[in-house]
């Protein structure tokens, strides 16, 4: 369970990380077509969608 | 378009449908049983999505990440109408131009039903139309309370009179969704829905009436609403055929409220015998402190002249053309999944284009507002920045549901997801099936509080079901905005919001048990509509 005062800053984290989830998908599996990269953004976005639940 | 072409995609059986279903499952359980919010329930939706995608339905991390990302696109495109409309109205709500609109909406008619009319079925329709996201309820409740209808009531009005102005509400954001969800084109879809959005408007206009004074209040009001309610429906279609989406319930809106106003003074509408309406609170009725100025009518409402000025000025040709060269879009590759499910490349998809987009149009309009405010003398400093930091604080959450839900429902489209269960529900439903496709509308946005979130949910699914049965897919992509339109109002957020707003935050449950009836009326009667069209006129609905 996330502390109430931590949550604010977990949101506002949240908030940031799904807006770098779209250049970071993208550019990995679009423009750079690579694999790792590619597994590294969509692990990224997985854990911006666990920051998510635990925040709110 | 996020479907597959000539998709092959996985078997249809009772395990891998049950295991398709199973993120939309997770979604509804999480938002109706575990009463979790819509960023919490969309991310564990994604990460079960994508899980699936990957170890069950045949998708790579690579096909994976560009479903996600085409869900961000296709999030950015309407959240970028939320967050400036947000803005817009903080704004002038911060300088008291809302309260000077309202003051004024107060004022125009004396008659209560004809009062009830025209700040639940007609203010708060325009709301809807130029911002939306909870706004109308938290405008026109209070309003309604400060005039002495019921509390509950005027949550109840509210929430139903502005029902059908959803899906071109908030300038076309969930209207745009349904489009590009469905790869229907817009100049046949926005003339198609509006048409079957016409006797929702009648028949939600009479509800508000009995709302609030039962059949006697409709048989009163039943002149001018059929009128007032036919001139609406008439503007919506005529904005949707114009290419002007984003303001086909604006429009309805300023119409009915022009409408109301002069229809309440002619044997239209007959009058009540009743008191004058009693003030009650500090509100708007009240009159100002001497010394004060309060800002007109006209200047309060400059920023939504100028958006709907400037909505048609984008539609006109040589503007329009303009707008083409320049647009934000990315462009996606085509790939198979491993069970064999194609997806088609998307050239600009979700593109914004910078003199059509509502955003930008909104942020023209909110400029030069400010100017005229600053010219008038009545810009107070550090108002920008307020209205912006209480926008961050009521979009942020907004933002995280959207963007993991659509990411979501892209993921399960472009695996293949949706069209199996589209393939289930088709085998299931058979024939009744536009009977059933506005209810699916109505559990999406009953589940996520916004209809642009349905949509994407099952906008796809719908048009599959579809074309399995042969159903006139423009036809179904519409039922499912309508039936997600009128479902947003009894959505858990908004009731809520009604609910607090009217100082019934402990008794919720008496506002819902009031709308529920009148929002499943109103399913009912698209169903029917849209089953009586698909027997006799095939031909129509295409």
């Amino acid at each position: 369970m996330i502390p109430v005062r931590l949550r604010p800053l977990l949101r506002t984290v949240t908030l940031v990380g799904i807006v770098l989830c779209l250049p970071l998908l993208f550019v990995s599996a679009v423009t750079l077509e690579s694999a790792g990269l590619t597994a590294g953004a969509l692990g990224f976005t997985g854990v911006v969608c666990a920051l998510a639940i635990a925040a709110y | 378009m996020p479907t597959g072409l000539m998709p092959t995609g996985p078997d249809l059986s009772l395990l891998n449908w049950m295991l398709a279903a199973l993120p939309v499952v997770v979604l509804v359980v999480a938002i109706m049983r575990l009463r979790w919010s819509a960023p919490r329930a969309g991310g564990a939706s994604w990460l079960v999505a994508t899980g699936l995608a990957l170890w069950h339905f045949g998708g790579s991390a690579e096909s994976t990440a560009i479903a996600s990302a085409k869900g961000l696109s296709l999030a950015i495109f309407v959240l970028t109408i939320l967050w400036a409309s947000v803005y817009m109205y903080n704004l002038v709500d911060r300088l008291k131009g809302i309260e000077a609109i309202g003051r004024t909406m107060a004022r125009i008619v004396d008659d209560r039903t004809g009062q009830a009319l025209l700040i639940a079925w007609g203010l708060a329709s325009f709301i809807q139309g130029i911002t939306g996201f909870g706004v109308p309820v938290a405008v026109a409740t209070p309003l309604l309370v400060m005039m002495g209808f019921s509390p509950a009531r005027a949550a109840v009005m509210v929430l139903i009179g502005h029902g059908w102005a959803v899906t071109f509400g908030s300038m076309g954001s969930s209207y745009y969704t349904i489009q590009l969800v469905s790869g229907v084109p817009g100049d046949e879809i926005g003339p198609h829905m509006a048409l079957l959005f016409a006797p929702l408007i009648v028949a939600s206009g009479l509800m508000v009436a009995h709302i609030h004074g039962g059949m006697a209040a409709v048989r009163r009001s039943a002149g001018l609403v059929a009128v007032v309610g036919t001139a609406m429906a008439v503007a919506m279609w005529a904005m949707a055929w114009a290419g002007a989406p984003q303001i086909a319930s604006s429009v309805p809106g300023l119409i009915a409220i022009a409408g109301i106003g002069f229809g309440a003074r002619t044997p239209l509408l007959r009058r009540e015998q009743v008191a004058a309406p009693v003030a009650v609170g500090t509100g708007p009725l009240v009159d100002a402190p001497p010394g004060t100025r309060r800002m007109s009518f006209h200047l309060g409402f400059l920023p939504y002249y100028l958006l709907i000025a400037l909505s048609i000025i984008s539609q006109i040709g040589p503007v329009k053309d303009a707008a083409r060269g320049l647009s934000l879009g990315l462009d996606y590759p085509s790939f198979v999944t491993s069970e064999g499910f194609r997806v088609a490349g998307a050239t600009d998809y979700a593109v914004l284009r910078l003199l059509n987009h509502p955003a930008p149009l909104i942020v023209v309009a909110v400029i030069v507002s400010m100017g005229a405010f600053a010219a008038a003398g009545y810009w107070k400093r550090g108002v920008a920045w307020e209205a912006a930091r209480l926008t961050y604080r009521q979009s942020m959450s907004t933002t995280i549901g959207v963007g993991t839900m659509v990411m979501m429902a892209l993921v399960m489209s472009d695996t293949g997801l949706t069209v199996l269960l589209a393939e289930g529900i088709a085998k299931a439903s058979g024939p009744v099936f536009p009977l059933i496709s506005p209810f699916i509308g109505l559990l999406g946005s009953f589940m996520t509080g916004s209809n642009t979130n349905s949509n994407v949910l099952f906008g796809v699914l719908q048009v599959e079901t579809a074309k399995s049965l042969g159903i006139g897919t423009v036809t179904i992509a519409s039922v499912q905005s309508i039936g997600a339109s009128v479902g947003s109002s009894m959505a858990p957020a908004k009731v809520l919001v009604g609910a607090a707003l009217t100082g019934m935050a402990d008794r919720e449950h008496e506002i819902m048990r009031l709308v529920v009836p009148y929002v499943l009326a109103l399913a009912l009667l698209t169903g029917i509509v849209a089953i009586v069209l698909v027997e006799a006129i095939p031909g129509w609905t295409r």
